[in-house]
């Protein structure tokens, strides 16, 4: 079943986003990997049934180990997310997430969008 | 037994001209407050103030979505702040009126001011608009 709606369609906008700054992005878990950008599924506050406060965590996945060399792409990699004029980033932080039974150096983002069904 | 209630957003739909919008879906509050003048008629003699109601006055407060586009918060509101008078219907769920749900018509109300633009990074768009003066009538039938 394909996913509908306003979180299905704000996670398209943001698949759109991220492929036109050149990346990989990834929505499926079992797809992630190393130089993609996995978009986790969303977090929300309703501000009535129509219309959403929705949030989305991005996750910059680069190759191990956790060295100068991923460093280096994650930091720049976040850099052009955030520098996106369409994307508001609200905040990043480093971290380490397993893919498969690998540990993968990556960086957290959280990506704010606003969406209204009608 | 118990009485359930669903905490869903009111009915709220704001006529300008012959134009009506329907701001529902983009509202997450509505506040109206209405009531009478107190005139004070305390006469020589009486022990303590006495009043008597005089003309009627409301205030009504909206939270909103800044939405854009044809018949959208923003449009509406410029069409109200524009033309400087409306009327509202608010209800607390569903414009079906009934004891349950009373619908209240504030006819001639003035929207002063609006927000067009409130846009904070990584926020909601939201404003808060008041409403102020016109009649009031409270309808359940």
């Amino acid at each position: 079943m394909a996913a509908t709606g306003i979180f299905a369609e704000s996670r398209t906008a943001i698949v759109n986003a991220l492929t036109a700054l050149s990346l990989a992005p990834v929505t499926d878990p079992r797809n992630a990997r190393p130089l993609s950008v996995l978009i986790n599924p969303p977090t929300f506050d309703a501000f009535t049934y129509n219309v959403g406060d929705i949030r989305f965590e991005l996750l910059i996945l680069a190759a191990p180990p956790g060295n100068q060399d991923a460093e280096d792409y994650l930091i720049t990699t976040a850099d052009t997310i955030m520098g996106s004029t369409t994307l508001a980033v609200t905040g990043g932080r480093p971290v380490s997430v397993t893919v498969g039974d690998q540990q993968i150096p990556a960086y957290s983002l959280t990506v704010a969008i606003a969406a209204r069904r009608n | 037994m118990a009485t359930t209630t669903f905490l869903s957003n009111a009915t709220v739909n704001m006529t300008v001209g012959a134009q009506t919008y329907d701001l529902s879906d983009q509202c997450t509050a509505a506040t109206i407050t209405a009531g009478f003048d107190n005139l004070e008629i305390t006469a020589f003699g009486d022990t303590a103030h006495k009043f008597t109601k005089g003309l009627q006055n409301v205030e009504v407060s909206l939270t909103l979505f800044n939405s854009y586009g044809s018949n959208e918060v923003e449009a509406a509101l410029y069409d109200a702040v524009n033309t400087g008078t409306c009327t509202l219907v608010i209800s607390p769920s569903g414009t079906t009126e009934s004891a349950t749900n009373p619908e209240y018509t504030i006819t001639g109300a003035m929207l002063a001011q609006f927000t067009p633009i409130n846009s904070t990074v990584g926020e909601l768009s939201t404003q808060e608009v008041t409403f102020t003066g016109g009649t009031w009538a409270r309808d359940i039938v």
